[in-house]
Order: C-alpha cells, then structure tokens, then sequence
C-alpha cells in the first residue's frame, strides 16, 4: 500500500522534479560561469580577499531557489490531492493517515533534499575549483541555511495546503513564512554556523505538525 | 484528533510567535538608538557628550536644537546641556577642520598651540569591538602576508595567501589554487628555528593594502609566545617577541600608524589591554577599570594631549582620560539613554513573557539562538492571559478549559494564548 503512494507521488512530481533539477543545475551552471568571470576581470588573490576576508557573497542567486522549489514540490504534490477532496481517497485506504501522510511527505522530501544536496555539491565543487578548502567550507556553511529554508517551505506549505479551514490555511502560510525566515536572515557568510544544530528542531516540529491538519481532514464533519 | 500532533503545532506557533512578535512590537513602538559618544574636551578638561534622548526631551536639550533634531542632546559631564556648535568647539582636535573654517586655529591648550598639522599627525584612534575577537565572527583563517617592502607606494595582495595548520604555515597559490610547498617550507622553517611552537593560537593583522605600510603578522603560539612575521624582499623576517607567555595574549589589534610608537593594541587571557610599542614590542598597560572585552567596544583616541579610552557594554559607558604617560587623570561613567525604560518598553515587558532571539548581538557575528527572559512586569502579563484564557473559554464554550492549557497559557502568556486560541478553531 505504502509504496502505491510512492509510486503515485513520484509520478506525480516526476515532470516538476526533472524540470526542478534541470533550473537547479541551469544555476548552478550560470554560478560557475560567474565565479571564472570574477577570476577573469581580477587577480585571483583579489577575488580571494573579497569573497574570503570581506565575506561577498556572489553565489547568492542560490539563496531563494531552494525555497521556490520547496514551495512548487509542495503544491505540485498537494494541491491535485486538495482539488475536488482527492486525498480523502488517500486517506481512507487500510492504512493510519499519520502514514499515508508521513509517505506523502516522505516522497517531496526526498526529492527536495536530492535537489539541495545536488545545489551544496555543485557549490563546494565550483568554490573547491578556484577556493581552497575554507573557501568550500565558508560556502556551504552559508548555503545550508538556505537549503533549510527549502524544507521548512516544503513541509510549511504541506501544512498550509492540507487543512481545510481557510482561517487556519492564513495561519499555516503565517507560521510557515516565519519558520522559513529563520534561515533565510541577512549575515556574513558562515554565520549561521554555530546554530544550525539547533535549526533543525522547528523542521522536526514542522513535520508531525503538518499530521495536524491530515486528520482534521480525515475526521472533520462535512455538511 | 491527534492531540501529540496538536501539542507539536502548539510549539510551533508558541516558537514562531516568540520570535516575530517582539521583532513586530520592536518595529513599532521602540526606537532603535546608536551608542552614546564620549570624549574628553581638552578645552575644558571635562567629559561630554553627544546621544539620542530616549524618552521625554528635557526643555533645556530642547532649547538648544536650533540645527538637529530635537532630541539628539549635547550635554556637559555635569548634565548641563550645550548647543552643537559648542559641543564642537570643546573638541577642536576632532572637529578640527570646522575650527580651521572658522578661524580657531591654531588654538592654545595648556601652554601648548596647535595647528591643523599638527593635530593631524597626532591623533589616532584604535579599536577593539567584542564581536570582532577570534571565535566570535565567522572569519574564514586564511591570511595574506603583505610585501612590507613593496619598492612602491603601493601595497599589493601577493598571490598567495597562508593558513596556519597544526605543523606548519601554510601558503596557497591562488593563480593555481594548490600549496606552494617552497614558500610553506621556508616560513615554517624560518618560524621554527625561532621557537614557535605549532598550532598556532591565533592571525593578528590589519589585512588590508588601504594602510600607509605594512608590519607583518604576529603569530601567538601554542605556548603562547608571540612572534612578529614580516615579509621582506619576499623573505621571511621573523622577530620572537618578548612578551610575557603568562600575559596569554588571546589577540593582538594591528592598526599601521606613521606616528610609529605602538602596532596596535594587545589583549591578555585576563581581559586586560596594553599597546604594544615599537620599542623591543614593550606593552604598556592601559588602566581599565570594569573592562569585559567579551561585552565591550573599547576605542582609544588619541589626540596632541592626551589619550581617552571610552569601552561600553549595551547600556552603560565609561572613559578613562589618561596623560601621555597613560597615568588616568579622570574617569566617567554614564548610563546611556538607550538603556531608559519608556512606557513602550513596559508594555513589551507586561505583553511578552520571554522573546526567543535568533540572529546576531552586538558582541557576536555568529547567528546565535537565545532566549531572553522577561520582567516583574511579565509575570503581571501572564496572570491577564490566563484570566482572559480562561474566562474567555467559559464565557465561549460554558467550559472551563483543561488544566494543561491554562499551564501553557500561564507559563508562555501571550504567545500560549494565541496558540490555544488557534488550537479551539483546530477543534
């Protein structure tokens, strides 16, 4: 039963996962291009103290693409289910909702995480090109926040989409964009070092959060 | 329904809320208010200041706006208030180039005239900010090490910087982004045939080419030793300081000065600072009284008479005016008016029980997470949730709400109240 959800969430998302990866790697292919334009115009040394010691961010075309593709994973995979109630179909098969739900989850997740994984290593290799190891550590250190703020979006909007009552829906969207802005503030590259242990917990949070809505759906009453 | 589920996305809105709405109220009603500036006037010998009135302008600040905003105060140490222009005139080695317009200079201060050149020459300020010590900004440890003898008037990145690793001092090439295994021998070679003991504890340097020369680095060891490294002629020049191991100097803040008397500033393991002179790199101390670096800015000026140091933490500053022997000839000490308590800074107290803060301080450039506890007032906050919570659910549902409820809404007021309000449309 489990992995008929799988299989239709990953058809579901397949076109918007290859069309996702495909900006992903578009970008991270104009980053490159970018960081040997920046070696061109200056001595290497140059850009070296201007990216490591003065701390310019010039990779940031990557902060805010995880977080659109977070939000278009989440309505590509719940927004057909919301249309017309289809999840309720979901979510009276023999199996407990928080399942189907988490399975549901389980498949955006994947795919998003893919994806940011595939934004970090693209990034450390194009720094580890033309930066030494702390210029690799630097970036990534600073990318990871925004990949963060990609999941919190995903499982955000999963929970913005999945309840029913609109009141709460304003709400969800509410908590949703201040979980995201957690990761997404302006600081020096590598800031958020210290504190991204401890950012993991409202994406814990955010995942049973989202089980909320899935049985108000479930079990609401209707007419 | 779920209640774990429901418990969880109360934490939530508990969290989210904690954070946003102060930042909201914040925005709103409080006004966010630069550091007071301290000086010492060698006109007359005394303190003063310039801050931004927090709260209600006294009439006499008032009077004396006649070109700035009302509530930006020019004041005496003794409280007295003073027009800008007058402030300016206490202060003519700073505002210099307004005496020079309007005709005070050369001026005459203690049986002594100076002139603009003169002033020039002589003054300086360095500084030392708690967020910029190692540890305490996200510094990537990776150094150029500047030609000190660049045959031009120019200073110039070379094309190599280096890292510190735990045996030796390590240059990167950054045409070809590999070691440069001759240059990595050679300083690490010339660093231990002077006794450095690797890993290095800490980089100390201005590592700019915007400064009139370069001096190098000064590299503290793993016992604490500290030596001088120099490029010179693309060599290592290479001094082991005589600076005491048992000072523990946790940083040094280079500052190149064509007045060539101090490198900059040096900062024991015990928080205390001395200069660090240009003759045998001897340390004078500077008698700081209350001196937290791991709180405080500190800036020392310099001017043709005396040297002020003035270190503050958030809410209170402090200034130490010493002669040119740095034997302290006054102090003050001034609570600045940021730190006023203003009925909007009550009310936050009496709405927010706690505020979770998530981003940079003052003292750190690290996104640290913190939680800040409330006031007295706070307590009085939580009591009117409870007492709007529950009246609110009897007068709403003819039910007293359950007693884990009237705890959350008791212990995390405002925001636990809006998460059970919330919770109540969710059921």
């Amino acid at each position: 039963m489990i992995q008929a959800i799988f299989r239709k969430e990953f058809f579901k998302i397949r076109v918007l996962t290859l069309l996702t990866l495909i900006v992903h790697i578009c970008i991270l292919l104009y980053i490159y291009v970018s960081t040997r334009r920046l070696f061109i115009l200056d001595h290497p040394e140059v850009v070296w103290y201007r990216v490591l010691h003065l701390g310019q961010i010039y990779y940031g075309t990557l902060k805010y693409i995880p977080l659109l593709s977070g939000i278009l994973i989440a309505c590509f995979q719940f927004l057909p289910e919301m249309w017309g109630e289809r999840f309720r179909l979901s979510l009276h098969l023999p199996v407990s909702p928080a399942l189907v739900a988490l399975s549901h989850l389980l498949v955006g997740m994947t795919v998003y995480c893919a994806l940011a994984l595939i934004d970090l290593w693209g990034l450390g290799l194009i720094m580890g090109l033309f930066f030494p190891w702390q210029g690799i550590k630097i970036s990534l250190l600073t990318a990871l926040p925004w990949a963060m703020a990609g999941a919190a979006a995903y499982l955000g909007m999963a929970l913005a989409m999945l309840e029913p009552d609109f009141r709460l829906k304003a709400v969800n969207l509410i908590i949703t964009a201040g979980v995201t802005g957690l990761y997404l503030q302006n600081v020096d590259p590598g800031a958020y070092g210290p504190s991204l242990v401890l950012l993991i917990v409202p994406l814990i949070l955010l995942m049973p959060a989202v089980l909320l809505p899935v049985f108000r759906f479930r079990y609401r009453r209707v007419g | 329904m779920n209640r774990n589920a429901l418990a969880v996305y109360c934490i939530l809105v508990i969290l989210v809320s904690a954070v946003y709405l102060p930042i909201l109220y914040d925005k709103i009603f409080i006004d966010d208010v630069e550091k007071t500036h301290l000086f010492l006037s060698p006109v007359s010998q005394d303190f003063i200041l310039m801050e931004k009135i927090v709260g209600k302008v006294p009439d006499a600040a008032r009077g004396f706006a006649f070109d700035h905003h009302s509530n930006l105060a020019y004041m005496k140490a003794d409280g007295t208030y003073v027009p800008r222009k007058a402030f300016e005139r206490h202060l003519p080695f700073i505002y210099y180039k307004n005496m020079e317009i309007i005709g005070v200079l050369p001026i005459t201060l203690n049986g002594q005239t100076f002139d603009k050149k003169t002033i020039k020459a002589q003054r300086r300020v360095l500084e030392i900010k708690a967020r910029d010590l190692a540890d305490r900004y996200p510094e990537v440890p990776f150094y150029p090490l500047l030609e000190s003898n660049p045959g031009q008037a120019r200073l110039v990145f070379p094309e190599n910087r280096f890292r510190m690793t735990d045996s030796d001092m390590e240059f990167i090439n950054a045409d070809a982004n590999i070691v440069d295994t001759g240059l990595t021998e050679m300083y690490t070679h010339a660093l231990e045939k002077k006794g450095f003991v690797f890993p290095a504890r800490s980089v100390n340097g201005k590592f700019t080419v915007l400064k009139p020369f370069d001096e190098g680095v000064f590299l503290v060891d793993h016992n604490f030793h500290v030596f001088h490294v120099k490029r010179v002629d693309d060599k290592p020049s290479i001094a082991k300081t005589p600076i005491s191991t048992d000072l523990k100097i946790r940083a040094i803040k280079v500052s190149e000065n064509k007045q060539k008397k101090y490198y900059g500033m040096a900062l024991s393991g015990d928080g205390r600072i001395f200069l660090l002179g240009y003759n045998n790199y001897g340390l004078t101390p500077v008698p700081l009284a209350d001196y937290d670096p791991d709180r405080m800015d500190l800036k020392l000026i310099f001017n043709p008479l005396y040297c002020t140091a003035i270190y503050s933490d958030d809410t209170i500053i402090r200034a130490v005016a010493m002669d040119k022997n740095f034997v302290p000839i006054k102090t003050f000490v001034h609570t600045m008016s940021r730190a006023t308590m203003t009925g909007a800074g009550k009310a936050r107290d009496l709405l927010f029980p706690f505020t979770l803060k998530l981003g940079t301080t003052s003292s750190c450039g690290y996104v640290t997470a913190r939680a800040v506890p409330g006031t007295i007032w706070s307590l009085a906050g939580m009591g009117i949730c409870v007492l709007l919570f529950t009246g609110g659910t009897k007068t709403a549902t003819g039910q007293w709400p359950g007693r884990l409820r009237i705890i959350t809404v008791a212990f995390t007021g405002l925001y636990g109240l809006i998460a059970m309000i919330i919770a109540g449309v969710s059921e």
